[in-house]
């Protein structure tokens, strides 16, 4: 199936004092229609960045350098503000970790989601309120009348990514980028926003971009994974691949440390050194149990092992035959 | 039997607000602690399990009920005697670097309790700090630095250092890995983990996070809207959870595992406020098994065998189905209902 | 990149000096600022010695004489040099504010700590304490504050330390407000209960804990109150209220030239109006640039 956005080589840079950092260091990507791609990696990795470049929400000391963001054949990079702003809330639309937020605290429910509406389509008020109490229901929120008239102080942190969630399929966007939709949402609650996340999905058969540091939820609600350390993604896979034989020693690591072991495993005490990316050779060399001093001297590319599984390491072949253990 | 370190009786905060109205925090919970022994106290928003913990080592006034540390009743000591006992009794806090003074050198941080305590003579304290920073497994070069300078895992073991440093019977940990990144959170608790058995430490590891939980402790109680619905040995109760918010619960842990099939055991709608309880059972209005007994009173708490507690009318009744329709884990609904 | 467990990782390599440096030479106001407080420092200490005339005694000769070689800001009505005097002035006019402000700040600081603390909800008397503080800071902050100098001057007379007086206690309620917000916010920071857990008594952890953190805002504001002294002196000055007649002062020094501005001797209150306007931009721009420098959210 033909990929509905893709990503190339993308790279955003930090201006500081000290000099630029680059925050995304080469990324690719490509999501399909009904696919869910789950983007995993800790803080600092650079996943929200990924997400605010696709849609050109970046800002100073941020920038994009290079690469391209295609979508339906045209390049999101360097379009327009004019172009960009018809495309954002309609053809993609992202959520965001912090519903609450993102929501206007001085207006209603009702009110913002009417302007959403409105932003990309002539409907009259009326109906644009209809519409509004539709997409609450769609959303799984009982009494929609009396959420649009509330305020967003007033509903929990659940409910808050609904509406949010609802603003984001108000266009029957084709791309979602949905940007830890749990963070702060008890384990119960999560459940419900992540299973109706995957109800829509099933349903509209959109393109999903899934942004996490919850390797649970990759498992059970993507069917693409790819793992980001320090602005570059090092390993790419289907899920089920991916779970059954991780390569990367960094994916390895996630694994470990997320499994919900019944004996202790033991956890390497490895440093933590800080998410920089290197100057030179494998950024996540300073973490790596299997590093050689080849790592350290050049970056590995991705490369390519069996259908569909990328993986960026010197020594991806032993760790994929199993020769080493990582 | 040996008494135990720590019982909390008929526990019950309530934070007052205007109009008369007032949180309802923490509604009338009992539980017990040995030595050496690691309770977890489990729940989500609301459930009043951090209120708890703070109430335990008295950071917080109860508004009834009673605490005993080893025998002594903690709700009733004055300042000067509560002072005399808090060398044995700590805490980890959430947040790792804003539970240290950012203008404080970590020796200084982690020597403070024992210096407050006055139980080493001031010679050997320096000594003390070093030992323990080797315990968390942290460079004694840190002793020099400030907060800032560490990532958030080795502010964490900054903490605990300091938590144990006056050699404390129990400790209180609130949410100790949440703050943490995943790839850390598994270091940090193998160390609690360590800590405890070579210490001889009890816990009172409040947490929602059943994975640390399952890795760390003993026993689990689960709390829901200040009361608690179930406790009993961890891996009995993540075998088969008896109480339907337990159920709920657990069925919600997503394991990194593709083929581990989801259960459906799913509670409908939101948490309540603390502030307008349900009437009788506080899971009332979210549970597939809700009957009119449930609204008229709060279920008694029953044992279903040793250590094992459930506070719930119809928790037997579901048991049974679930020997006679094996599910994977967990009913949604009453047969027949 | 260190390997071994548990080291320490810092993300800056270099130290606080260079930052500073760094910072520094990014905000041109900022050196300019630091530039004029660093002159005016060097004045208040050998100003009166660099000047080649007397300070305080008249020459023989012509007054009024306009601005020449000898005398590059003129003479005054009673044939004193200015440009001498100008550069003295700073002697007094800095002692007065600098003494002043470190004793509003001491006495603000401690009395912001202790009422932040203590008050808001606190346990008896401390609240009352508290309390009876910040109405006090109230109704001083209730009157103008050149009018409220003037009276607590003519109260007890003219004359440096009077000055002193009143400056510090007018500046005391300002140095308190900053103060006392930091310290409500800081006191409800987990490290704050990590204290009361570590067995500290309320007022170690006032004292200890929450008042080394609560210091960058009144830090940051020592600088403007200096500058504002500075012209509040002048200003008791030029009033005939503050630092008398002969010692060299900007203030005193513009009234005295004041009258002559009519005639056409322009020279006369220009000069120590121009160094009066300068050093309080100074002291300013250093105060804001400072605050930016430690104030932790922005980005740098």
């Amino acid at each position: 199936m033909a990929a509905l956005l893709e990503v190339e080589d993308l790279q955003v840079s930090y201006r500081a004092d000290r000099g630029d950092l680059a925050i995304l260091n080469g990324v690719s990507l490509r999501v399909s229609p009904g696919e869910t791609i789950g983007v995993v990696g800790e803080s600092g990795s650079g996943k929200t960045v990924l997400v605010r470049a696709i849609l050109g929400l970046l800002e100073a000391p941020f920038s994009a350098d290079s690469g391209t963001i295609r979508f339906q054949g045209k390049n999101l990079l360097g379009m327009r503000e004019r172009d960009l702003a018809k495309i954002r809330g309609r053809e993609i639309s992202m959520t965001t970790p912090e519903p609450r937020k993102h929501l206007n605290p001085l207006i209603t429910i009702g009110r913002q989601m009417v302007s959403i509406i409105q932003a990309h389509a002539k409907v009259p008020r009326k109906e644009a309120i209809d519409q509004s109490a539709e997409l609450l229901r769609s959303v799984g929120i009982p009494d929609p009348a009396l959420r649009l008239a509330s305020y967003p102080h007033e509903l929990s942190g659940g409910m808050c990514q609904r509406v949010i969630i609802a603003m984001a399929l108000a266009h029957n966007s084709k791309i979602l980028l949905i940007d830890e939709p749990t963070a702060g949402l008890d384990v119960t609650i999560a459940r419900q926003i992540l299973d109706l996340i995957g109800d829509l999905v099933r349903q509209r058969q959109v393109a999903v971009l899934l942004v996490s540091r919850d390797l649970g939820v990759v498992a059970h609600y993507c069917q693409q994974v790819a793992v980001m350390y320090a602005g570059r993604i090092v390993e790419q896979a289907s899920v089920s691949s991916f779970f059954h034989q991780p390569i990367h020693p960094y994916s390895t690591q996630l694994l470990r440390a997320a499994a919900a072991a019944r004996d202790r495993g033991h956890a390497e005490t490895r440093a933590t050194a800080p998410l920089l990316p290197a100057d030179r050779g494998c950024a996540y060399a300073g973490r790596c149990a299997l590093a050689q001093p080849a790592c350290r001297e050049t970056a590995p590319a991705l490369e390519v092992h069996g259908a569909g599984h990328l993986v960026r390491c010197w020594r991806s072949h032993e760790l994929a035959r199993g020769g080493v253990a990582a | 039997m040996v008494a135990p370190l720590l019982t909390v009786s008929g526990l019950v905060k309530h934070f007052p607000m205007t109009r008369g109205h007032s949180v309802q925090a923490v509604n009338d919970i009992s539980f017990e602690i040995h030595r050496g022994e690691a309770l977890a106290l489990v729940g989500e928003s609301g459930s009043g399990k951090t209120t708890t913990g703070r109430c335990v080592l008295r950071l917080i006034e109860p508004t009834s009920g009673s605490v005993r540390f080893n025998g002594a009743d903690i709700v009733d000591m004055d300042q000067r005697a509560l002072r005399a006992i808090r060398p044995q009794m700590q805490m980890v806090f959430q947040e790792p670097f804003d539970s240290l003074n950012p203008r404080m050198r970590i020796g200084t941080i982690v020597e403070e309790p024992l210096k407050l305590a006055n139980i080493v003579p001031p010679g050997d304290r320096r000594d003390r700090v070093a030992e323990m920073l080797r315990l968390v497994r942290l460079d004694t070069d840190a002793i020099n630095r400030y907060p800032h300078q560490f990532s958030a895992g080795q502010q964490q073991r900054i903490g605990i250092a300091r938590a144990l440093i006056t050699g404390p019977q129990l400790v209180v940990l609130d949410e100790p890995t949440s703050a943490l990144d995943v790839s850390v959170r598994a270091e940090v608790l193998d160390l609690l983990s360590d800590l405890q058995e070579e210490l001889g430490l009890a816990y009172l590891f409040i947490s929602h996070d059943l994975t640390a939980v399952r890795r760390v402790c003993d026993r689990v109680a689960i709390m829901y809207l200040g009361r608690i619905v179930e406790t009993g040995e961890t891996e009995a109760i993540f075998e088969q959870p008896l109480h339907p918010y337990s159920r709920a619960l657990l069925s919600s842990v997503l394991y990194p595992d593709p083929n581990r099939k989801l259960t459906r055991f799913t509670l409908e709608g939101e948490i309540p406020s603390p502030i307008n309880l349900p009437r009788g059972c506080h899971l009332n209005q979210r549970c597939s098994w809700s009957e009119p007994r449930c609204v008229e009173a709060y279920p008694p708490t029953e044992r279903y065998g040793p250590g094992r507690e459930v506070s719930c009318y119809r928790a037997r009744e579901m048991a049974e189905q679930d020997a006679v329709v094996p599910d994977g884990g967990g009913t949604d609904a009453p047969a027949g209902a | 990149m260190a390997t071994t467990p548990g080291s320490v990782i810092t993300i800056a390599e270099v130290g606080a000096f260079d930052e500073f440096v760094r910072f520094a030479r990014r905000r041109p106001s900022f050196m300019v600022g630091m530039t004029i407080v660093a002159i005016s420092l060097f004045l208040a200490l050998f100003g009166p010695y660099i000047g080649t005339y007397p300070t305080e005694t008249a020459l023989p000769g012509d007054t009024l004489q306009p601005p020449s070689w000898n005398h590059p800001f003129g003479t005054d009505v009673s044939n004193m040099d200015i440009f001498s005097r100008v550069i003295a002035a700073p002697r007094i006019d800095l002692t007065i504010a600098l003494v002043s402000t470190a004793i509003a700040f001491i006495g603000g600081v401690l009395l912001g700590v202790i009422s932040g603390y203590f008050g808001g909800g606190g346990k008896g008397i401390a609240r009352y304490v508290s309390e009876g503080i910040m109405r006090g800071s109230d109704i001083i902050q209730a009157f103008p504050v050149f009018i409220f100098a003037l009276a607590l001057v003519g109260f007890r007379g003219p004359g440096a330390e009077n000055v002193i007086a009143a400056l510090a206690f007018l500046n005391i309620p300002y140095f308190l407000r900053i103060t006392r917000s930091a310290v409500l916010q800081i006191r409800e920071r987990p490290f704050v209960e990590a204290a009361r857990c570590a067995g500290n008594s309320e007022w170690r952890i006032a004292f200890v804990h929450v008042l080394p953190n609560a210091l960058t805002p009144p830090l940051a504001n020592i600088s403007p109150t200096i500058g504002f002294s500075i012209l509040l002196t002048s200003g008791l000055s030029f009033v005939g209220a503050g630092v008398p007649v002969p010692t060299p002062e900007w203030g005193s020094m513009i009234a005295i030239g004041a009258p002559n501005m009519m005639t056409g001797q322009w020279w006369t209150a220009l000069f120590p109006g121009i160094a009066l306007g300068v050093t309080i931009l100074g002291y300013g721009l250093m105060g804001a640039g400072l605050n930016d420098f430690l104030d932790p959210t922005k980005k740098r």
